[in-house]
């Protein structure tokens, strides 16, 4: 299978001592992992790090062959995210966001931003401004500009923030129908055990910014134990762990 | 270059989507018809004009750079830097294809286009107001030395687009940056007074350039200042987009 992602060491540590430290892993294509860790583990650090917005102190990001500090431009064509909150410019339409966005992108065609409004059902919507939209429909247009460009791999972190149950369910046949149909990639980070566990197909275990397991989720299940059990089975089995 | 030119047209495409800038536009109109309404009025009441017509235009410009467009600027460089840093919406384009010194060029060609948009939109609109005089050979002897003058403009009102985005480097804080501007330029101004030795070194005395345009050219002055405000624009230029590159979200 292709690799669609390849971290190596990765290590940056913010000022006040914390962040990620040695952090290596491979995403394949088609693959959706899920980042778990408790707060402050370095989550948050891992995807912004792998999407270039914080710079490593050490250690390469490698996205379809392409190193992402020699060749950012080439790198970042292939991904799509949404890291914390949603990135969008409020005092322009969902439409205007859109094409934003896609003046970056030369081989997509306007048509392409009617497809995503109707994926992320933001279509109703398409001329309303931004900033009368509540979080839910921030989250999808935030959702609707990463999946713009066709990517190879997307990054969510915390995407059901915001998002009510319905959206949630949505959001998680999105997922699995872009990794299937189109094998895009996925690499999610998310507080609810019980998503990921419907979502993904392994899991990486962040504690105090160290990778703690790397898994299949089905061979987790294989052991008899939920996913939740087995996560607080592994934080409490490191040192420092709760 | 293609990543620039991208980034320069959405980043102009925000800038013509804010409100302070289609403000800025009505104010320029709205000191333009002022000044040729009192000029109307003086001429019709006290039996002449208070100004030359053919002179509209350089009021205009005076009044607008003296305040106004320097606030306005300050204001809409902070709004894409700090601003987008504040509500997070930089992201939208540092996961884009472009590389951040692309961006943060993008960003400051795009202010240039702006602050040249409005001169030029401005300078258009005092030309016209000043043919209300009836004097039209007058304004014409006058057109080109208004034209230099209004181009010329541009080029101190870009340095403090430059200026800004530097030290917007600095915080995620949009109105603290042109708290800080303002205060600077205020204690710079009053520093020249009281030690007019530094005068040739600061910044905020070349605000005035383009006056220089006004009458007799005295073009070594002219080059002179252009020096050193082109040298404090690679100073600043360079080093805002250092930072701008080195910053963590």
């Amino acid at each position: 299978m292709d690799k669609i992602l390849e971290v190596k060491s990765l290590r940056k540590i913010y000022k006040n001592g914390r962040g990620i430290n040695d952090i290596s892993f491979d995403i394949y294509k088609g693959e959706i992992v899920g980042l778990l860790g408790p707060n402050g583990s370095g989550k948050t650090t891992i995807m912004k790090s792998i999407t270039g917005l914080v710079r490593p102190n050490a250690g390469t990001v490698k996205i379809c062959g392409k190193d992402l500090s020699d060749n950012f431009e080439e790198a970042i064509k292939n991904v799509g995210c949404l890291i914390e909150t949603p990135s969008v410019l409020g005092n322009m339409s969902c439409y205007d966001n859109l094409k934003y966005i896609s003046r970056y992108y030369t081989d997509m065609d306007d048509s392409r931003i009617d497809e995503v409004l109707q994926i992320t059902g933001l279509y109703p919507y398409k001329n309303d401004k931004v900033k009368t939209f509540s979080l839910g429909m921030k989250q999808r247009l935030a959702i609707a500009t990463a999946i713009y460009q066709k990517p190879k791999l997307v990054i969510l972190d915390e995407p059901s923030n915001g998002l009510d149950i319905e959206g949630t369910k949505e959001l998680r046949k999105i997922v699995s129908h872009l990794a299937k149909e189109f094998m895009i990639s996925f690499l999610i980070s998310s507080h609810q055990v019980h998503e990921i566990e419907m979502l993904c197909d392994k899991i990486l275990i962040i504690q105090n910014g160290n990778i703690i397991d790397f898994c299949n989720v089905k061979n987790v299940k294989e052991t008899g134990l939920s996913l939740e059990d087995y996560f607080i089975e592994k934080l409490s089995s490191k040192p420092g762990g709760s | 270059m293609n990543a620039v030119l991208t980034g320069i047209k959405n980043e102009i495409f925000k800038i013509f989507s804010k409100k302070k800038f289609a403000l800025l536009f009505l104010l320029s109109i709205f000191i333009t018809l002022s000044v040729v309404s009192a000029n109307l009025a003086a001429d019709k009441r006290l039996g002449g004009p208070i100004l030359n017509y053919s002179t509209i235009p350089v009021t205009v410009l005076d009044f607008l750079t003296s305040a106004f467009l320097p606030l306005f600027i300050l204001m809409l460089t902070s709004d894409l830097f700090s601003g987008e840093f504040s509500d997070n919406s930089i992201v939208l384009s540092l996961v884009r294809p472009i590389t951040r010194s692309k961006l943060y060029i993008s960003k400051i060609i795009a202010m240039g286009v702006g602050i040249l948009i409005l001169l030029f939109g401005t300078f258009v609109l005092s030309e016209l107001a000043s043919l209300m005089g009836g004097n039209i050979n007058s304004c014409l002897i006058k057109l080109p030395s208004n034209f230099t003058a209004y181009v010329s403009a541009f080029v101190p009102m870009f340095l403090i687009a430059v200026i800004t985005a530097f030290a917007a480097q600095f915080t995620k804080n949009g109105s603290l940056i042109v708290v800080i501007m303002v205060l600077s330029f205020i204690i710079i101004s009053a520093a020249s007074i009281i030690f007019p030795e530094i005068k040739p070194f600061v910044p905020t005395t070349y605000l005035t350039w383009h006056k220089n345009f006004y009458s007799n050219l005295n073009i070594s002055k002219i080059v002179n200042e252009l020096l050193y405000m082109l040298g404090y624009g690679i100073i600043f230029m360079f080093t805002g987009s250092y930072l701008f590159y080195r910053r963590d979200i």
